[in-house]
Order: C-alpha cells, then sequence, then structure tokens
C-alpha cells in the first residue's frame, strides 16, 4: 500500500530530524560548542574537560528527557484523542497534567506536615514518591473527565479540562505558601514546564513507566482503531470496550505521570502531535499513529527546548511560550474548520 | 440461520419491556423488520446482534447462543450498521471499511491481500470506491451510510442486522442497498434483518417481514401474505392514513 510507503518515509524523515535536533542541542547554548567536540565529550574524552561537562552532563540529560518526555506525550495524546473521540483531547488540555501536579504538592505538603521523618522519606524515594502521587491525580481526573464526557459535548470538556489546569495553579501556589519550607525545593520551576532539572537517575526512572504504557498502547492499537467508530460498533466488532478503556486510562496515566513528577506541566504539545501523525499517515488507523507520535513528539519537544536555550542575551523565553506559540494556533484552526467541533457547538 | 426462544427484551435498569415472549424462526434471506416508531426494532435488532442481553430466553445462531458466544467469534458472523453518523478524527473510508476485516486479523490487525481484496470488493459493490480515501466527516449522510454497509460487506458475516439504513438516502439509494443486501444474502446463504420505515419498497423487495404490531405482537409473514391481511392495517392505521389491500399503499382519510 502506498499508506506503508508515506508511513515509512515519515518515520525516518522524523527519526533524522530528531538526530539533527539532538546534536544541534548538545552543541548550541550560551557556550556553542563545535560538533568534533560534542562526539568526543559523548564517546572519549576531549581536551577541555568544561566542555564535557556542558555536553555530557548538562545538556545531553536534558536532550535524553525531551526526547523520553515528548515522545510520552505524543502517544498519550494519541490515546487521548481516541478515548475521547475528541481531537483536542489531550492529557493537558482535559485537566489529567494539572490533577497530576496536584497530587506531587499535596503529596509534598503532607509530608511537610507528618514532620520530618516523611519529608526524609519523600527526599530518598523522590522519584517514585512522586509518580505515584503524580499517578493518583493524573488517574483521578482521567476518571473524572471520562465520566463528564458522556453528560457534556467536546468543547466544553475541553473548557472544562482547561479551567481545570488554573485551578490546580492557583491550589498550588497556595499549597507552596503553606509548606513553602519543605516544598519549595521541589516544585522550583513548576509552574512552567522544564527539561532542565533532568537528571540520569531521573530518566531511568521514569521510562519505565513510561515503556510499560507504550507496551500497553501498542498492545491495543487495533482495539482502539475500532473505537474511532463508536462504542456500539467497536463492541460489534468483538472489541471489549470497558476493558479496552481501562487498559488505555492506565497506560494514559503511566505515560503522564512520571512527566508531570519529572519535567512539570508541558503544555499542547500532545494536543497537537497526532495531528501531525495522522497528516503523515493520511489515516487515523492508530498502530502507525503511536511510532509517528512518539517521534514527532520527541522532535517537537526538543525543538522546543532548542528554542528556549538559544544563545539569548537575556532568558525570557519559557518552554511552555514557544509550545504556545506553536500549539495555539493549531488548537484554533481545530476549533474554526474541524468537522468534529462544528458539529457540537 | 436465526432462532428465538421465548424472548423477552427490554432495559432491566428501568424495568421495561419492550417486548415479552418471542418466539421467531428465520432460515435466511433478506427481512424487512417494520413497525410504527417506538415499537422496539431497534431494541430486538441490538439483541438479536448480541450487544444487549435478553430479559429472558435465547437467541441462537446455527444452534449457538449469541450472548454466550466469544465476542470474536460472534464479529465473524453478525455485522451490525447502525445510524450512529459520528465518528472519529482523521478516519478514512478505507479505514473504516477495513475494519470490517478486524474481527479476521491477528492482534496487530494487519490485513493480508486477502483481507484487502475482500476491503476493495466491498468497496466497489457499494460503489464508494471513488471516495475510498476521503475521510468520513466530509461525506453526505447517504455516502456514510453506503460506506458502513460496505464495512459490513467486508466482514463476510452470516447474518446482518440494519438499523434504519435507509433513513438518508434517496429512493434511487435506497433501492439500490437493498438490492445489494438481497444479492448479498442469496450469493452467502445469508440471513439479513433490515429495519425500515419503507413499507412499499420492503414489501417489494423482502422475502420476509417481520411486523412489530404495537401491541407487542411480532408477525413473521411473507409480503404477499401481509399485503392480503389485516395485519399492516392493524399495525399502521390511523386516523389520518389507512392501508390499502388492493394497492399496497397508504391513503389519506
Amino acid at each position: 500500500m502506498s499508506n506503508r510507503s508515506r508511513i515509512l518515509i515519515g518515520a525516518l524523515t522524523l527519526f533524522i530530524t530528531l538526530l539533527a535536533l539532538t546534536i544541534c542541542s548538545l552543541s548550541v547554548g550560551q557556550v556553542v560548542v563545535d560538533f568534533s567536540d560534542v562526539t568526543k565529550a559523548l564517546f572519549s574524552e576531549s581536551s577541555n574537560p568544561m566542555l564535557d561537562h556542558i555536553v555530557a552532563d548538562i545538556r545531553l540529560p536534558r536532550v535524553l528527557m525531551a526526547i523520553t518526555a515528548g515522545a510520552a506525550l505524543g502517544v498519550a495524546g494519541v490515546l487521548m484523542q481516541t478515548l475521547f473521540r475528541n481531537p483536542m483531547a489531550d492529557a493537558w488540555s482535559l485537566g489529567l497534567t494539572a490533577g497530576g501536579q496536584l497530587g506531587v504538592a499535596l503529596a509534598t505538603a503532607a509530608a511537610g506536615f507528618v514532620g520530618p521523618t516523611a519529608i526524609g522519606f519523600i527526599q530518598v524515594f523522590d522519584g517514585i514518591s512522586l509518580t505515584i502521587s503524580a499517578g493518583l491525580g493524573v488517574l483521578l481526573s482521567a476518571l473524572g473527565m471520562m465520566a463528564l464526557s458522556r453528560r457534556i459535548g467536546t468543547i466544553s470538556l475541553l473548557v472544562v479540562g482547561l479551567m481545570l489546569g488554573f485551578s490546580v495553579q492557583g491550589l498550588v501556589s497556595v499549597i507552596i505558601h503553606f509548606a513553602n519550607r519543605i516544598g519549595g525545593k521541589v516544585y522550583s520551576g513548576w509552574a512552567d514546564g522544564t527539561f532542565a532539572a533532568a537528571t540520569f537517575e531521573g530518566i531511568g526512572m521514569m521510562s519505565v513507566p513510561i515503556a510499560i504504557g507504550l507496551i500497553f498502547a501498542l498492545a491495543n492499537g487495533k482495539a482502539l482503531t475500532s473505537l474511532l467508530l463508536g462504542e456500539t460498533y467497536a463492541r460489534s466488532l468483538g472489541t471489549d470496550v470497558v476493558r479496552l478503556q481501562r487498559l488505555t486510562l492506565l497506560a494514559v496515566v503511566l505515560l503522564v505521570a512520571p512527566v508531570t513528577a519529572y519535567c512539570g506541566p508541558i503544555t499542547f504539545l500532545g494536543l497537537i502531535v497526532p495531528h501531525l501523525a495522522r497528516a503523515i499517515s493520511r489515516s487515523a488507523q492508530i498502530l502507525p499513529l503511536l511510532p509517528l507520535s512518539a517521534l514527532a513528539g520527541a522532535a517537537l519537544a526538543l525543538t522546543a527546548d532548542l528554542v528556549v536555550h538559544l544563545p539569548w542575551e537575556m532568558h525570557f523565553l519559557h518552554l511552555n511560550a514557544v509550545l504556545g506559540m506553536i500549539g495555539a494556533p493549531v488548537v484554533i484552526f481545530l476549533l474554526v474548520f474541524s468537522s468534529v467541533t462544528k458539529r457540537q457547538s | 440461520m436465526i432462532k428465538l426462544d421465548d424472548v423477552s427484551i427490554g432495559y432491566p435498569e428501568n424495568r421495561k419491556i419492550v417486548l415479552a415472549n418471542l418466539n421467531l424462526h428465520s432460515t435466511g434471506g433478506l427481512i424487512c423488520l417494520l413497525g410504527r416508531n417506538g415499537t422496539g426494532k431497534s431494541t430486538l435488532l441490538r439483541t438479536l446482534a448480541g450487544l444487549q442481553k435478553p430479559l429472558k430466553g435465547s437467541v441462537l445462531m446455527n444452534e449457538h447462543n449469541v450472548h454466550l458466544m466469544d465476542p470474536r467469534e460472534r464479529a465473524r458472523q453478525i455485522a451490525v450498521v447502525l445510524t450512529e453518523r459520528q465518528f472519529g478524527i482523521g478516519l478514512t473510508v478505507e479505514d473504516a471499511v477495513s475494519m470490517g476485516r478486524q474481527p479476521h486479523t491477528g492482534w496487530s490487525g494487519q490485513l493480508s491481500s486477502e483481507d484487502w481484496h475482500q476491503v476493495h470488493s466491498a468497496l466497489q459493490q457499494t460503489q464508494a470506491q471513488d471516495f475510498s480515501s476521503r475521510q468520513l466527516d466530509d461525506l453526505s449522510d447517504g455516502e456514510k451510510q453506503r460506506v458502513m454497509i460496505a464495512r459490513a460487506i467486508a466482514q463476510a458475516p452470516n447474518v446482518m442486522l440494519l438499523d434504519e439504513i435507509t433513513a438518508f438516502l434517496d429512493l434511487p439509494g435506497r433501492v439500490a442497498s437493498m438490492l445489494l443486501l438481497k444479492e448479498y444474502a442469496t450469493k452467502h446463504n445469508a440471513t439479513i434483518i433490515l429495519s425500515s420505515h419503507d413499507l412499499e419498497l420492503s414489501l417489494q423487495l423482502a422475502d420476509h417481514i417481520w411486523l412489530l404490531d404495537g401491541q407487542g405482537n411480532i408477525e413473521c409473514k411473507t409480503p404477499e401474505e401481509l399485503q392480503n391481511s389485516d395485519l399492516i392495517g392493524k399495525a399502521f392505521n390511523t386516523d389520518d392514513i389507512a392501508f390499502s389491500k388492493e394497492s399496497g399503499k397508504f391513503y389519506l382519510r
């Protein structure tokens, strides 16, 4: 099929783009390191330990984090849009990220009020405990939104999700205010998403749930495609819809919670990437969309991160500001032109 | 072959019995399910499709209970076409029709060349091949309906259940769809049950008619038997219209 070659060429192009972006991100920054020094820093030792440190210890974790988080959010976006049959669904736009943020904030604040032992515990196991609290928050808001999606339309759901984000932002600042002595450190940079706080340990830790989430997504690709026809048709094609919805939600939680715990809220990415992937495959079959979205998500995350870290004279740009500049016009376009949203207005 | 053994259908959650103690038996062909709005046509079709449990009794297909079958196996045997017209984003006609092959494929849903052959043949039979790469959302209601019939044909079922599919089609479109379904039934020795409001067309094209009279009874007759009985009048006559046995048409009183 010609569809197949389009998907292969698209995936290959995305992969090459991702490679190029990776090299750019490793070499460009306040200090520009040329390509030969980048390879030396990665694979051996160059003459300049300072450059080695910048490339291998500061930039490399950030780049790997952007790739991991971008891929996870891209795939989660495909799952969300299929599950909710909503072209604007995404972990961020439907308030799942907000739930995760709140989960983390509450967990750290609670630990602070319990006492030093709890704080110590959270600090020792910070990756795992923060991911679990984020996971609970993501799960609860996902269940809430699922229930709500049966009562209200696509656009209303989107508005509710975004409002949830705003309320959580307020709540989190209140919580930080009261628990700032213990919480302050954990939340640095949390109002805005960032990949810059990455460590190799953190990346290793978050890649486990993300890998499981990706496997779940792949295993359910076929059944998810049938869900595009609606629940009744999906059932008539032999899909166990309730089980599928549960597994997909679980996959979303596994993909989104670690990203929220380690990078904070990343806006728009999961919303726009699936549209890009569909434009490449010119089909809505879920299985090929998954690798395409993972690659496109990683590339987009890295692009946004690269723009933030270009050698600007002053640091004004934030990750979500860059993503918003790309993402918001896409959402406006969808609201105005997508038949899915038009028919529900 | 479909057999209803003392089946009652309805909704247990609001204790509503739609039709009680049905005993029916069909050997195949094109069956038109007629009845006024609210007589239980859709509920009956959903129950036959295994999508809804009966309140009592059993629906048998070739001696197998439809509601106890493995869902995948059931999907190889029964295809449905519904009035649902809202689909996920980006779904193309080809995507939708190839989904008919899902019950026959492996975990990844990869289609073999034989599967593709069935998909293309179904597109051709419904004359939907010209817009096979377009998105479902951009099609008219009638075109969508043809695509969903193509999907059901690609599923290669023994039983096809269609709920008011002719509602969005013009007269030539309706006749074409019904003839296509009749041809499918003959060629594959299949049973096709089609709920419809189109009495005149059903009387001309159906092999059998199941008539819901609105009092909880279901009459199973050939079109000739039905036209010569008073049953149609009983089911459909109102103060405004009445059925004429002689012409096979309704007239205004």
